[in-house]
């Protein structure tokens, strides 16, 4: 075998591993998504429940306190809402840098591999 | 022997076991509890005790998972919870392990139970709190108190950030237990279609083993949100203002 076919064996090979290494990028980028963004949805719906029902139970223990039967509990189920959105909107902003974060790193490491 | 989705939640006693008063029996839940412990540290210790220069893939496993927590941590909390990562790091490797471990038939899942999640969060909750009087005193009052708001508005915002702060152990807990039962029930409901389909029970056998994927991708996940909402506490332990 000559010098010559020997380096072109080389670059062949080197081709076909960037190519396989792109597929398995690709792929694990496909995969992923579907049970994560789940994740997200699942997440986003239980924090917005759990404070209202939250500030429904404290309205209720302070009515029980007080005596007051249905005052705090309407009102703090109408707080509890408030505290819900602002839970959501504070998940949601850390979903969003986290994915940010999450890109950055792709990016260093596909550039990394070049 | 009863064959409803809900049987393989069921807790049941081992042997008897009473202090002062209180039921400590040995359930199956501690019994896995234990296990999962012991699992633990087997692939810990294992993984290291011919620790080298050159990782084996055991060695590099037990690395991998060490970094991701060390990275997770230092992002998400700061150079000063680093001090935390022993507990971060437990808290993550028993979820994970506990929702793992659920995933292999006739087990029995033990973060499926609202009491020990509950527990796990009560104990990260509380913690947190106190940590974060101890480092900052009553400035640590400060997260409840939003900046630029006028004083008008004040005292209601300040009941509305209360109630979002008391509702952290609960999201915490109810998420994981919801997630991990609601996954579970759902497999035993459709592993019952089996038997009445007849011939077409392989419908449901295919999307029995496409679900199971997908439910090892939620233990992993699930695990994995615990132990980043904890780093995310532990930095309002840390820098309370928002």
């Amino acid at each position: 075998m000559s010098e010559k076919s020997k380096s072109d064996d080389l670059d062949k090979l080197g081709e076909r591993l960037s190519k396989a290494r792109n597929q398995r990028v690709e792929a694990s980028d496909k995969s992923k998504p579907r049970g994560k963004s789940m994740g997200m949805a699942y997440r986003l719906s239980y924090e917005l429940l759990i404070a209202v029902l939250v500030g429904a139970y404290i309205g209720w223990l302070l009515d029980d306190w007080f005596g007051t039967k249905p005052l705090f509990l309407i009102v703090m189920f109408f707080f509890g809402m408030a505290a819900g959105i602002i839970n959501v909107v504070r998940t949601s902003d850390q979903m969003a840098e986290q994915d940010k974060i999450d890109a950055k790193k792709n990016e260093n490491k596909s550039s990394d591999k070049q | 022997m009863s064959h409803s989705p809900l049987d393989q939640f069921k807790v049941k006693t081992l042997f008897e076991l009473d202090i002062a008063g209180f039921d400590a029996s040995f359930t199956n839940s501690s019994a896995f509890m234990l296990a999962i412990v012991l699992l633990i540290s087997f692939f810990v210790i294992g993984g290291m005790s011919k620790a080298s220069a050159v990782p084996t893939r055991w060695q590099s496993m037990v690395e991998m998972v060490y970094e991701f927590i060390s990275s997770m941590l230092h992002e998400a909390a700061g150079r000063e919870a680093r001090k935390f990562f022993p507990f971060i790091f437990s808290l993550f490797m028993f979820v994970l392990f506990a929702n793992l471990m659920g995933m292999i038939p006739y087990t029995f899942t033990v973060t499926s139970h609202i009491a020990v999640t509950f527990t796990l969060a009560a104990v990260i909750f509380v913690g947190v709190t106190v940590l974060g009087f101890i480092n900052h005193g009553m400035g640590f009052l400060k997260l409840f108190v939003p900046t630029g708001v006028p004083m008008a508005l004040m005292p209601i915002l300040i009941v509305i950030e209360f109630i979002s702060y008391l509702t952290r152990p609960i999201s915490l807990s109810v998420r994981l237990f919801a997630n991990m039962m609601a996954g579970h029930t759902m497999l035993k409901v459709l592993a019952g279609f089996v038997a009445s389909l007849g011939v077409f029970g392989i419908l449901p056998i295919v999307f029995i083993t496409a679900l199971t994927g997908l439910e090892i991708i939620i233990a992993i996940l699930q695990a994995y949100v615990f132990a980043m909402l904890t780093c995310i506490y532990l930095n309002d332990a840390y820098h309370p203002s928002h």
